[in-house]
């Protein structure tokens, strides 16, 4: 399979603040790629970096087989870009934009056009500035789809939409998918993530700190389990990979590591089970996980506050 | 109550003017609440505006000091400033442009040289900042994020034109103490003080309306300088024609104008600051009628609905920025026709003027000219070239720095079109803007003095092109501008109207012989000065600089980060 980007070892710094520090993020073609981190953890500047729009200080970039900074413009013919904050030419009337943005990127399809505007409720006629945020948000989603691209990055598109919308959104993404295009999904809705994502990098202070699928993700960390016995239990807490242990006589809570499920699931049924609840780990589990920082000892910085809902 | 009136008897008066007092009293007090936080919002002003607001004090004040030390040592004698007054009262085209002198004292002569400067320097700021403060703080929705705090309705323009005409008091009384210094009388320091302040209240308050009025800060601006324009013309005609002409009157149809009819220096006439104070109440209550009965956001000129789909001709980066530009710019072209209309027309008086008295040589060759008409109508283009059209020039390539901070550019930019593209559609309006702006102003002042003189076929084209030729230094002043955008984009506003606001300083410093000819040439406005000669090879060397900035300005933009 190739690979529609390539990142590895990437560094951007901004005066003092390196705001990318190592960061590596694969996409494969045809995949919906989830991109996740904390606020301020680097996904703009990723996403700018993608775009030609800012100069990588070291490492490597590939987009679509081709440089993004020296290639900037054949390989924009090939995607497009839904920015987190959308902003408009206030005199401009929505339609105007979107039919400037398609002409610039050789014509776009007149019925597609129509047919999102529809499925989004979107009413052309108004300028710009009298647009809200979600609005704006649906011109830049109507003329990125409306677009016949093989990649499209999205930078949080559906902030301000919604639940209607999102689900529209989500909608539209999957139909893309499935005719083949790559998409790279920043966002912060976990949901959406879930429903839509082949696999997810997550990233935190300009790093990489987890990639893969989510099941791959799910396996490395906790299952929680309830349970009821017929008897009280005894040892579960000198277990390996039990936390956050509760027992109330014959009820007992406790998380446990995905890899140490089998031992323990072993030795509670000699004290006979009556009853047990067990939950893979959420999504918000998943990411508070890593949005929480677990620092590494010597880094003095303070800790940044996670941001999932 | 007292028993003498029974229980079903009307309401005794006394109660019924209770009630009014409560009325009243409650009036006031949602008055009063309508300004609740006025006082940390004029703070928020002064912290975010503090530098702004230094250099607003501390320009005219420069300006007014060099410029007395200049009449102190050009004219040091009673002769001397008598005949300089004499002589300048009798130059129809320094009539137009400064106005009469009205003593030659030497605080008199100080007052007429910064007299309409001050309406420059302290009116159109003054505009800008309460704009700035008040419709531009509602687009960009932080007035949304403040008025759901304990903020009064009326609060955000309450502190906007409070500080601003805190500001021009500030200004009034440096400016008075300054002059002081330098020995001048007290009356006369405070009128020129206070005339200062009066054209920055008017213009503070004519930006308090049209900013209530529109419904964009960028709409608000265009509106408030036309106001200005138009407030300042009738005087520029007035002046020029003499005082003792017909229309002499005119000068008082320019409100910005009663600030030197203050007459400072003169025999103060107090009373025209009434007029003054009266017209910023007139405006300033205009303001808070249009802010009492609108909606947050709003403004009274609504945008109609706009063509569901682009017309074809919305295709490229350049019909975009054409489309971006072209009200700003077929308006200046209006603007400049009128102005160089009037300026035509006015000229020929002038000639009649002067072959009364003795014709000033040394004018004819400051000007360049043969004769006084045509003195009069160069050294006008000239002035309206070097700092309008030059600040057009500059405003045009600085609106590719306002696309890419605000992000409208990354629309354009993450599809498929290169930067320098980008950049080449915005820097063209800025190269061939100046073209349609020049040609109106030369032809039509050319158009109209010839008319009145008699002599199309020579004067038309002869007006023309010395009106052109000052294109290749407004392109010089962008192409400074472009520079300092592709290299140093952080510094981009302060490079180009730092420079420009520095040529026009050196221009006045050499006119009053206090700056040489040598420190003068740095300027791109001198070599295309009327008294000079413009030869070809001065076009093209200018040309080529404003090139080179260019290509040094596209290079570094080509190679840095965007946003």
């Amino acid at each position: 399979m190739t690979e529609a980007i390539s990142v590895s070892a990437l560094v951007k710094t901004f005066g003092r603040t390196r705001a990318l520090d190592g960061l590596d993020l694969s996409v494969a073609t045809g995949e919906v790629h989830g991109f996740l981190g904390p606020n301020g953890a680097g996904k703009s500047t990723t996403l700018r970096i993608l775009l030609g729009l800012l100069r990588h200080d070291s490492g490597t970039v590939r987009l679509l087989g081709g440089d993004p900074w020296t290639q900037a413009t054949e390989l924009h013919r090939r995607l497009a870009y839904v920015p987190g904050d959308v902003t408009l030419w206030p005199n401009l009337s929505g339609g105007e934009i979107l039919d400037l943005l398609g002409r610039l990127r050789g014509g776009l399809n007149p019925a597609r056009k129509a047919e999102l505007l529809e499925l989004f409720e979107l009413d052309p006629t108004k300028r710009s500035r009298t647009y809200s945020k979600g609005n704006r948000q649906k011109v830049a989603l109507v003329a990125a789809l409306a677009s016949d691209v093989e990649l499209l990055l999205l930078d949080e598109p559906t902030s301000g939409l919604d639940p209607l919308m999102e689900a529209a959104f989500n909608d539209c993404i999957k139909a893309e998918s499935q005719r083949g295009r790559t998409v790279l999904l920043s966002s912060h809705i976990l949901a959406e993530v879930e429903a839509l994502c082949d696999r997810v990098s997550i990233i935190r202070d300009g790093k990489t700190v987890e990639s893969g699928t989510l099941a791959e993700l799910r396996h490395l960390t906790s299952t929680s389990v309830r349970a009821e016995l017929a008897e009280p239990v005894s040892g579960l807490g000198d277990l390996a990979g039990v936390h956050s242990l509760t027992v109330e006589g014959r009820r007992v809570s406790f998380q446990v590591d995905t890899e140490e499920l089998d031992g323990v699931f072993r030795h509670l049924t000699p004290f006979g089970l009556r009853s047990l609840i067990s939950q893979p780990p959420t999504m918000e589990e998943l990411f508070l996980r890593h949005y929480h920082t677990d620092k590494t000892p010597n880094d003095g910085t303070t800790q940044r506050e996670g941001t999932v809902r | 109550m007292t028993s003498l009136n029974g229980g079903t008897a009307p309401a005794p008066p006394r109660e019924a003017e209770d009630a009014e007092r409560r009325n009243r009293a409650a009036g006031m007090d949602s008055l009063v609440a309508s300004l609740t936080g006025t006082g940390a919002l004029i703070w928020l002003i002064l912290r975010r505006d503090r530098i702004l607001l230094a250099l607003f004090i501390a320009l005219p004040v420069l300006i007014v000091a060099s410029q007395t030390t200049a009449f102190q040592e050009l004219y040091p004698t009673a002769e001397a400033r008598q005949i300089f007054s004499q002589q300048s009262n009798g130059n129809p085209a320094t009539l137009g442009m400064l106005g009469p002198i009205f003593a030659s004292t030497l605080g008199g002569l100080v007052a007429w040289r910064v007299g309409v400067m001050g309406m420059i320097f302290a009116g159109i700021p003054s505009l800008l900042l309460v704009i700035r403060h008040t419709r531009a703080e509602e687009e960009s929705g932080r007035r949304e994020l403040l008025s759901s705090t304990t903020v009064g309705r009326n609060a955000p323009l309450t502190a906007a034109l409070a500080a601003v005409f805190g500001a021009n008091l500030a200004l009034a009384v440096a400016v008075t103490i300054v002059l002081m210094a330098f020995g001048l009388p007290t009356a006369g320091s405070l009128a020129l003080g206070l005339s200062f302040a009066g054209a920055g209240w008017m213009c503070a308050a004519i930006g308090g309306v049209t900013a209530q009025a529109s419904e964009s800060a960028r709409t608000a601006r265009g509106l408030s300088l036309m106001a200005f324009t138009v407030l300042f013309l009738p005087r520029i005609a007035a002046d020029a024609a003499g005082q003792d002409s017909d229309i002499a009157w005119l000068a008082w149809l320019s409100p910005l104008n009663w600030t030197r009819l203050t007459h400072p220096f003169a025999d103060e006439k107090w009373w025209v600051f009434t007029l003054i104070l009266g017209f910023t109440t007139m405006l300033g209550a205009a303001a808070y009628a249009l802010s009492a009965g609108r909606d947050l956001d709003a403004g009274f000129l609504r945008p109609r609905p706009g063509p569901a789909q682009a017309g074809p001709g919305l295709r490229s980066p350049l019909t975009l920025a054409w489309r971006l530009h072209r009200r700003a710019l077929l308006s200046c072209a209006v603007g400049f026709a009128l102005v160089g209309g009037l300026a035509g027309l006015v000229a020929p008086i002038s000639t009649e003027l002067l072959s009364d008295t003795q014709p000033g040589g040394d004018f004819l060759a400051f000007a360049g000219a043969g004769d006084v008409g045509e003195a009069f109508v160069s050294l006008i283009v000239y002035a309206l070239s070097v700092s309008l059209v030059s600040a057009y020039a500059i405003m045009t390539v600085l609106r590719l720095r306002s696309e890419e901070t605000s992000g409208h550019a990354d629309s354009l930019l993450s599809g498929p079109t290169p930067r320098l593209r980008w950049a080449w559609s915005h820097l063209l309006i800025a190269v061939l803007g100046p073209v349609v702006l020049l040609a109106a102003l030369g032809l039509s002042a050319g158009l109209t003095y010839s008319l009145v003189s008699g002599d199309v076929a020579s004067e038309l084209p002869r007006t023309l092109g010395s009106t052109m030729a000052a294109l290749p230094a407004v392109w010089v002043m962008a192409a400074l501008a472009k520079a300092a955008y592709g290299l140093f984009p952080k510094f981009a506003a302060l490079v180009g109207w730092g420079t420009l606001g520095m040529f026009l300083l050196i221009e006045l410093g050499w006119e009053t012989q206090q700056i040489s000819d040598a420190v003068f040439a740095v300027s791109p406005f001198s070599h295309i000065h009327p008294s000079t000669e413009v030869g070809p090879l001065t076009l093209l060397s200018l040309t080529a600089v404003a090139a080179v900035l260019a290509a040094g300005g596209l290079l570094g933009l080509r190679r840095r980060d965007f946003g």
